[in-house]
């Protein structure tokens, strides 16, 4: 491929996604300066490849290279943060599930209230198979079919993950929330 | 069956499902009317809308600083290949390419053995070749060796389908000594290649397959060079060139792809 028409199709495909790369790096690594390491590095890996782009979302193609960049920048610089497993009943075991499970939530102000910080903490512990489904779809906004793509599961999957990376987040808010009013 | 709500959990992952807008009318709309009707449903709605605009107004999407775009726009304006590994990301901090796995330098063999090979009468221009593995080395140099970690070639073959649209055959010799490891996705030329990766002990064989639409096995023996103490071997098969690299010796490369091709006769 020539030069120029690379260059074209790169302005084309990769810029105007770059603020949804930028986003999921962010999450997936930690923080914003690697978040931005890994988008560039995957930005060359898509200036390689951007030929073999067809059709479909190019927002899922671009991030899809994003989190292989990701999982890879990880496996060397965190690997213990990375435990990434397809077996989603683990979390059941370790204890997860049964903050989730709770038949009565909090009240809905209450979450309303909820400021960054404490989202930011409640979205950081997040197990990485729920965070990065959630942060596609609420932070980036990609629909499920896109979601499904960009991490290689059935859309049963990702509907899964993303309700208890949501149940995870409000039990989590709900109860520091409670906690400071508690307090106050 | 009168409702489509079979348990709690299919009802929250429906009720989500709303709340993302995914759902077709008939079914949005049984849903509005059981949000009218459950108060129990109707609080889980509003903590679900609750959590979405909380989430919209405290965590907002990034945005990339003047800084990112420069260094994302000077990778477009640089030549891509003929160049040994260097890229930006190579000399930043946080990127460490010390414990370069034995099948990433193996690989960057392919650079002058596998050339003669690849594009030979098929009316490739030279040019093409040097990019060709120019690519495939800068991309090993950035890519783990392995991206999807399997035995199974029922799991690694739906994996290059999802990830790349190809599909190569996907065979585990592990009766012939070479168990299937797993795959891998490499540039080649531009475009998106499957590789899969076999184990021989403690050796590690790539083997790379570039799609050439129309190809056969012409039954040839394959073309082998050794580069560095690397062995490479490369042959056409059915729709695909395929490229093995490996550090294992000469004889049990050359076993493996004899074992190669003739399962995938079969």
């Amino acid at each position: 491929m020539a030069d120029d028409k690379q260059q074209q199709r790169f302005a084309e495909v990769v810029v105007p996604h770059l603020d949804d790369a930028l986003s999921l790096a962010r999450w997936l690594t930690g923080s914003l300066a690697d978040g931005e390491d890994v988008v560039q590095e995957a930005c060359i890996r898509a200036f390689g490849a951007v030929g073999s782009f067809r059709d479909g979302s190019s927002r899922a193609w671009l991030l899809t290279i994003v989190r292989n960049t990701a999982f890879t920048w990880l496996r060397k610089n965190r690997p213990k943060s990375l435990i990434v497993t397809d077996d989603d009943s683990v979390f059941e075991s370790a204890g997860i599930e049964a903050e989730a499970g709770q038949s009565s939530g909090p009240e809905a102000a209450l979450i309303a209230k909820a400021d960054g910080q404490l989202l930011n903490a409640a979205i950081t512990a997040l197990p990485m198979n729920f965070r990065e489904i959630l942060v596609l779809r609420e932070i980036d906004g990609l629909s499920y079919r896109e979601i499904a793509e960009v991490v290689s599961l059935p859309i049963g999957t990702v509907m899964s993950r993303l309700s208890r990376a949501r149940q995870l987040l409000i039990a989590q808010v709900g109860r520091a929330q409670g906690k400071a009013q508690g307090v106050a | 069956m009168t409702s489509p709500l079979a348990s709690t959990e299919d009802e929250r992952l429906i009720l989500g499902a709303y709340v993302d807008g995914e759902l077709d009318a008939s079914t949005a709309l049984r849903i509005e009317r059981r949000i009218e009707s459950d108060p129990a449903f109707k609080a889980e709605f509003e903590r679900l809308t609750a959590l979405r605009s909380a989430l919209r107004s405290g965590v907002p999407r990034e945005t990339t600083s003047a800084e990112l775009r420069a260094r994302i726009a000077a990778i477009t304006t640089q030549r891509p290949p003929a160049r040994v590994p260097r890229t930006p990301v190579l000399r930043s901090r946080s990127f460490e390419w010390r414990q370069m796995a034995a099948s990433v330098i193996v690989a960057a063999s392919l650079a002058s053995a596998g050339t003669a090979v690849f594009l030979r009468g098929d009316g490739s221009n030279p040019n093409e070749a040097n990019n060709i593995v120019a690519e495939h080395r800068r991309t090993l140099l950035s890519a783990n060796p392995i991206d999807v970690e399997s035995s199974d070639r029922h799991t690694v073959k739906p994996w290059f389908d999802n990830k790349l649209a190809l599909s190569p055959q996907v065979i585990d010799l592990v009766a012939d000594g070479f168990p299937l490891a797993g795959g891998r996705v490499d540039v080649v030329g531009g475009k998106l290649v499957p590789a899969m990766l076999y184990h021989r002990h403690a050796h590690l064989i790539s083997l790379v397959a570039v799609p050439r639409q129309g190809g056969r096995d012409d039954g040839a023996a394959p073309s082998s060079a050794t580069q560095d103490g690397y062995e490479v071997a490369g042959w056409h098969g059915q729709d695909f060139d395929y490229y093995a690299v490996s550090d294992v010796a000469k004889d049990d490369l050359a076993a493996f792809v004899t074992a190669w091709r003739v399962a995938a006769k079969q």
